[in-house]
């Protein structure tokens, strides 16, 4: 088991470093598909992350009517927090209003004139979705304590779009790139193992199994997925901490370049590399080693 | 090289002249004659016991390429273990393909082939790859790997068979010991003169002791004296019980040896010599006629 897994191991590296041109042409080529598909994922995360991190800041207003007492305030507050669709609701006492507690302080002068605070109690809501808040306003709309619910709801259906959109391109865009790049890694595959189908043919003469002549080339296209993905990530990565860099310092506007979607991101690039160069091998491999059906006559 | 360097050991050094002239009677020479021809050593070759067991048969095979060219008409031969057999004939005529059929590489359109009793066009794929482990094949062209060196292409061989590294080791020197390319063991096929490529081939085709080998035009890129010396290699592994089928164009070398003879004419076998008789190939039906399979080329 050991020499045979050797044996492969060793047909593998030997046959890269007999193939410079070819092991260099497929490493590259899967290079530059994984470098597109990268950037177009940093953008798809990035403007995710973007849209996530606006719509995440949306709450809405909800005004009790002037006449109620604090506590009648107060139990209309504890019904909002245990609605299921509500992640978080905070309680703002007339006196704490922000409006009032503004206007106070830039008008000094009229706040005897006005020291009878008109604003009612109110309660901020976060809903656990952005979808959800519609359904939420009508609900405390129909209660007698609620006055008003008041929300910037064209922002937040703009913001719902753009992240739909955002999505479903980088999704169609994805799907594109990766079929393009099958395309393109499957013809260069195809192509090295052209130039070396008298090899597979002469194995074949000398009693290798279609099992045995195969391994080594699929063996070769994983490991030159996972070397296209490291020369992809190798220049993408300190590309991009660049980018990061000039934005953040010229726009303001800090990307993305720490969590769990970046390392799962890296982690995608790495395992797209080894299967771009494995299904490469698959169907190449398999098309050559099918015996040609000019030598054969059938009966 | 030394001419007599591709001998297996247990032979005596040659004193062979490459065109020793010898009667062409319809009778064997004899013993003494054929005995310090060779030095084989007390066994007369075409002498030997043969088993009665078919190792080979072609039942009515006809071979149709897909451009046309019929290049075998309902051929009929069989092979037992451990004889020695010369397919001789014209080129074009049909040797290469039979040879191909035996190992699978053309398909026949009719008839059967069979090779140790399993029929070769009914093989799957894997089943192709065990019958090519049972056969030893020297290739016309040599089809060596070129992205290998000579000690890889023989270990390749072996490697395929899962063989244990120190028994590839071992085998592979002392073969290249004997085909005397032990020095050259690093260097790439491309590097080697047609000769030694010839003779990496041949010595890839014997690495796992086959029980049958298949030569064709074995001697075709050589100058006689390592002629005479690829015979005696192949005269000393049909001793030792090995079948073999040599298609070749070396009619002199065929005198010689004085072993069983199927002529090939138009895509047909039109002659078959026994062992110890000498063919005549002037008696061939066909040299009036046009051959169909002649432009049945080799290179198919």
């Amino acid at each position: 088991m050991f020499s045979r897994l050797e044996f492969f191991i060793t047909e593998t590296f030997v046959s890269m470093r007999r193939h410079p041109a070819m092991a260099f042409a497929a490493t590259i080529c899967i290079a530059a598909s994984l470098f597109v598909a990268g950037i177009v994922g940093l953008i798809v995360l990035n403007v995710n992350y973007a849209t996530d991190t606006t719509l995440n800041r949306v709450r809405f207003n909800v005004y009790f009517q002037p006449e109620i007492s604090r506590h009648e305030a107060w139990v209309a507050y504890k019904r909002i927090l245990d609605m299921a669709r509500v992640e978080e609701a905070q309680f703002i006492p007339k006196e704490k209003s922000p409006f009032w507690l503004k206007y106070q302080q830039n008008h000094p002068d009229t706040k005897n004139l006005l020291n009878r605070n008109p604003l009612p109690d109110s309660v901020v809501v976060k809903a656990r979705d952005l979808e959800d808040i519609k359904a939420l306003k009508l609900a405390m709309l129909e209660w007698g304590e609620v006055r008003s619910v008041r929300d910037t709801p064209d922002l937040i259906q703009k913001l719902i779009n753009v992240s739909e959109a955002v999505k479903q391109s980088g999704i169609i865009i994805g799907i594109i790139l990766i079929a393009l790049s099958l395309v393109i890694i499957h013809h260069t595959i195809e192509l090295t193992l052209y130039a070396r189908r008298r090899e597979m043919f002469i194995m074949g003469l000398v009693g290798a199994t279609p099992a045995t002549i195969a391994l080594p080339f699929l063996l070769e296209g994983i490991i030159y997925g996972l070397f296209g993905a490291g020369v992809a990530l190798g220049i993408l990565v300190p590309l991009y901490r660049f980018a990061a860099q000039k934005i953040a310092a010229n726009f303001g506007f800090a990307l993305l370049t720490k969590g769990p979607e970046m390392t799962h991101g890296l982690i995608a690039v790495l395992i797209a590399g080894v299967a771009l160069g494995f299904i490469g091998s698959v169907v190449s491999v398999c098309k050559y080693l099918r015996t040609p059906k000019s030598r054969l006559t059938n009966a | 090289m030394n001419a007599c360097s591709l001998q297996p050991a247990t032979l005596q050094p040659c004193n062979l002249q490459p065109h020793q002239p010898l009667p062409r009677v319809g009778t064997a020479p004899d013993v003494g004659i054929f005995r310090a021809m060779f030095h084989l050593g007390g066994e007369l070759g075409y002498n030997r016991a043969v088993s009665e067991q078919p190792v080979i048969e072609l039942q009515q095979v006809s071979v149709v390429y897909p451009n046309g060219i019929q290049a075998l008409q309902e051929a009929d031969l069989r092979v037992n273990k451990g004889e020695f057999v010369f397919l001789v004939g014209p080129s074009g005529e049909g040797k290469s393909t039979i040879l191909k059929l035996l190992y699978r590489e053309v398909k026949a359109t009719t008839g059967h082939v069979l090779v140790e009793g399993h029929d070769v066009g009914r093989l799957a794929a894997v089943g192709v790859a065990r019958l090519r482990r049972r056969l030893g094949v020297v290739f016309q062209d040599f089809r060596l790997l070129d992205y290998k060196t000579v000690r890889e292409n023989l270990t390749f061989a072996m490697q395929v068979l899962n063989t244990p590294p120190q028994i590839i080791r071992r085998r592979v020197n002392e073969l290249l010991e004997q085909v005397g390319l032990l020095d050259r063991r690093h260097d790439f096929p491309q590097q080697l003169s047609g000769g030694e490529q010839q003779r990496l081939c041949i010595a890839r085709a014997l690495i796992n002791h086959p029980p049958i080998l298949l030569a064709d035009e074995p001697t075709g890129n050589l100058d006689p004296e390592t002629s005479v010396d690829i015979f005696r290699l192949l005269e000393a592994i049909n001793l030792k019980g090995t079948t073999v089928i040599v298609a070749t164009h070396d009619h002199a070398m065929v005198d010689r040896m004085l072993r069983r003879v199927v002529y090939m004419c138009g895509g047909r076998i039109v002659g078959d010599h026994p062992a110890g008789s000498y063919y005549q190939p002037d008696e061939c039906p066909c040299d009036d006629a046009a051959p169909a399979a002649r432009g049945a080329s080799a290179e198919w």
